[in-house]
């Protein structure tokens, strides 16, 4: 027996979310990125989508905080295409935090995302998701130790640092 | 006045045990004790508390969660809700406390209940374990040594209050109902407690008898020894034999089928509380929490016996003891039990070796001493004579008779010229003991004896 008196209220969820992100937009100023009130909703829209795709939960600004701190300074990022990599880094997200098996901190996974993305991938999300995250994502569930993020590594595999 | 009236439209027997909290909810939105900005403030503060316990949960390296986690996270906490709002007297009460206080506050009560009852269960665990009967049935032994226990080194009060992760095969005869968490596993231990005060008011080699009567293998069979103690009991004050023996002839059965058939259910109802209001009387007289326990499983044993009535199959229900085969085939643990004090147990012998009379002697061995293991050590030390062992003797069941017999009459390890005068003494009062009953319990006690182990 179960009752459905109190649902998961996705509208409060929401809200919450976007006066959190809206605070975000002083921070990526700097660098020249703003986003729109509709582009916001439309990221908290995705997110939500994103979280339902894959089973997840989320509470407040949450990911999408941490996502425009670290990649507002990217500088394959700029103001024309700002919105959508978020989206698809939101996406990308959410889908590796479930292929990692939650084994992965939001930080790290975040942080692993960033070098990439602004490194071996130059800018290119197919390249980090499909290449990058992928291979990373198969190691750290098949145990190899070799492309693990480094704060992540299991203590016992004899301190191997070299990624 | 108005407020106490409308409070009281909510039946506290219409919410759900398991899901309280929800059900409360429910219904105070139903009876319009609740308005929906009330309902809606509940539903944001329950939202809020999730998102601090997935928080927790996360130790701040995810702010994301899978939903079947953040659900069962969810339901914990409304069990810990529930579970404070059940303690409350009065449904109108619970109410007022849902309106004046915050769910976080109500939460953490709640929590507090939790740990008090984990505690009070963990101490009914230990006397359900020190009252346990003695019998071969895996399942029983299994439940009461491991399946419970489980469940206090897996249950996680913070995150998953409303599971219960212990392995209990053994079924209770009154069922637990909607029960979760701390409650079920609380109501359970109290249930088998109980069981067991019921079951130890027998010699455990008859119903050890009456069991393998029932069937052969019954060790591995999922039954609840309580219901067929208590079941045969009746049978035997219907059949006028005395319950303690727990036996019913094959023929007592047919003599029962031709007394009362035909019988409708509420003859036979009548029946059965008569023969239950003299087994009360008989057996447990001032245990009034084991007398409520018991009745409330009689509905269920008169069913099953009327039943049986009905479809001719009275000896499915009113078993047949195998004496001889069962006792051959057994092989009993028995334990002779721990010693008391050393200090305590020289005040006994010094208080008995005070007395003139046998009659207080034998009062302050049937007030004090409470183990076999002492018994045996006082039947030495107490400087008791023949006839005083005789009448010792006489007071105890057949089992510690055949154990007494087994260490002291028909064990080969020692040489008679070794034996003290006391040890001396005992052997010989049990040798005439035995030799004056009848030859069934010359043989039985024999018998038993032989199925003894660690001795």
């Amino acid at each position: 027996m179960s009752y459905q008196v109190i649902p998961f209220s996705s509208t409060l969820i929401k809200k919450q979310a976007i006066s959190a992100i809206e605070k975000c937009n002083d921070l990526s100023a700097a660098h020249g990125l703003i986003l729109s009130r509709n582009e916001i909703v439309e990221l908290v829209e995705t997110r939500f989508n994103t979280l339902v795709a894959n089973g997840r939960l989320e509470f407040g600004g949450g990911v999408i905080e941490i996502l425009i701190r670290e990649f507002s300074d990217s500088p394959f990022i700029t103001l024309e295409n700002y919105a959508e990599t978020l989206r698809e880094l939101i996406e990308i997200f959410y889908f590796y935090k479930n292929e990692t098996l939650d084994l992965v901190s939001d930080d790290a996974l975040i942080e692993f995302m960033k070098k990439n993305f602004n490194g071996a991938c130059q800018g290119s999300l197919d390249l980090l998701s499909g290449r990058e995250l992928a291979n990373m994502a198969r190691s750290l569930r098949y145990g190899e130790s070799q492309v693990y993020p480094e704060r992540y590594r299991p203590e016992d595999d004899g301190g191997d640092k070299d990624v | 006045m108005s407020n106490l009236e409308k409070y009281h439209t909510i039946n506290r027997t219409d919410l759900n045990d398991e899901f309280f909290f929800q059900s409360l909810l429910e219904a105070a939105f139903k009876h319009n004790l609740l308005a929906d900005t009330e309902v809606e403030n509940l539903q944001n503060q329950c939202l809020e508390l999730l998102a601090l316990k997935v928080e927790q949960y996360n130790r701040g390296y995810s702010s994301s969660i899978r939903v079947e986690v953040a659900e069962s996270i969810m339901q914990s906490n409304l069990y810990t809700l529930g579970l404070y709002l059940k303690s409350i007297p009065g449904s109108g009460e619970m109410i007022t406390e849902l309106k004046t206080v915050s769910i976080s506050d109500i939460y953490t009560k709640g929590r507090r209940l939790i740990s008090a009852k984990l505690h009070s269960a963990k101490h009914l665990l230990i006397l359900a374990r020190h009252n346990r009967i003695v019998t071969k049935n895996e399942f029983y032994n299994s439940t009461i040594n491991e399946g419970i226990n489980q469940f206090f080194v897996g249950y996680n009060p913070d995150f998953e209050a409303h599971e219960i992760p212990a392995a209990i095969d053994y079924q209770l005869c009154n069922p637990i109902g909607h029960f979760a968490g701390i409650e079920y596993i609380q109501k359970y231990i109290e249930g088998f407690f109980y069981e067991n005060e019921f079951c130890r008011l027998f010699p455990a080699e008859k119903i050890h008898c009456l069991l393998s009567g029932f069937d052969d293998r019954y060790e591995d069979l999922l039954i609840n020894i309580c219901d067929h103690v208590l079941t045969n009991a009746l049978g035997c004050i219907m059949s006028n034999n005395p319950a303690a023996e727990l036996n019913i002839t094959a023929e007592q059965i047919r003599e029962l089928v031709k007394r009362y058939s035909p019988i409708s259910k509420n003859e036979l109802n009548t029946v059965i509380q008569k023969a239950y209001e003299l087994l009360e009387k008989q057996f447990c007289p001032e245990n009034r929490y084991l007398q409520q326990y018991l009745r409330k499983h009689l509905p269920s044993v008169i069913s099953n016996i009327y039943t049986a009535f009905n479809n001719d199959a009275l000896h499915k229900v009113f078993v047949t003891c195998k004496y001889s085969e069962a006792a051959t085939r057994s092989s009993f643990s028995f334990s002779f039990g721990g010693k008391m004090d050393d200090e305590k147990y020289r005040k006994v012998i010094d208080e008995i070796l005070q007395c003139r009379y046998s009659t207080d002697k034998i009062l302050i061995i049937k007030e004090n001493i409470h183990s076999l293991s002492d018994l045996e050590d006082l039947l030495h030390d107490a400087q008791l004579t023949e006839k005083e062992i005789l009448k010792v003797l006489g007071s105890l069941e057949i089992s510690e008779i055949a154990a007494l017999a087994k260490r002291n009459l028909f064990s080969s390890s020692f040489e008679v010229n070794d034996l003290s005068e006391s040890e001396l003494m005992l052997r010989k009062c049990l040798d005439y003991y035995i030799r004056k009953q009848t030859p069934a319990y010359r043989e039985q006690v024999i018998e038993i004896a032989k199925s003894l182990q660690d001795i």
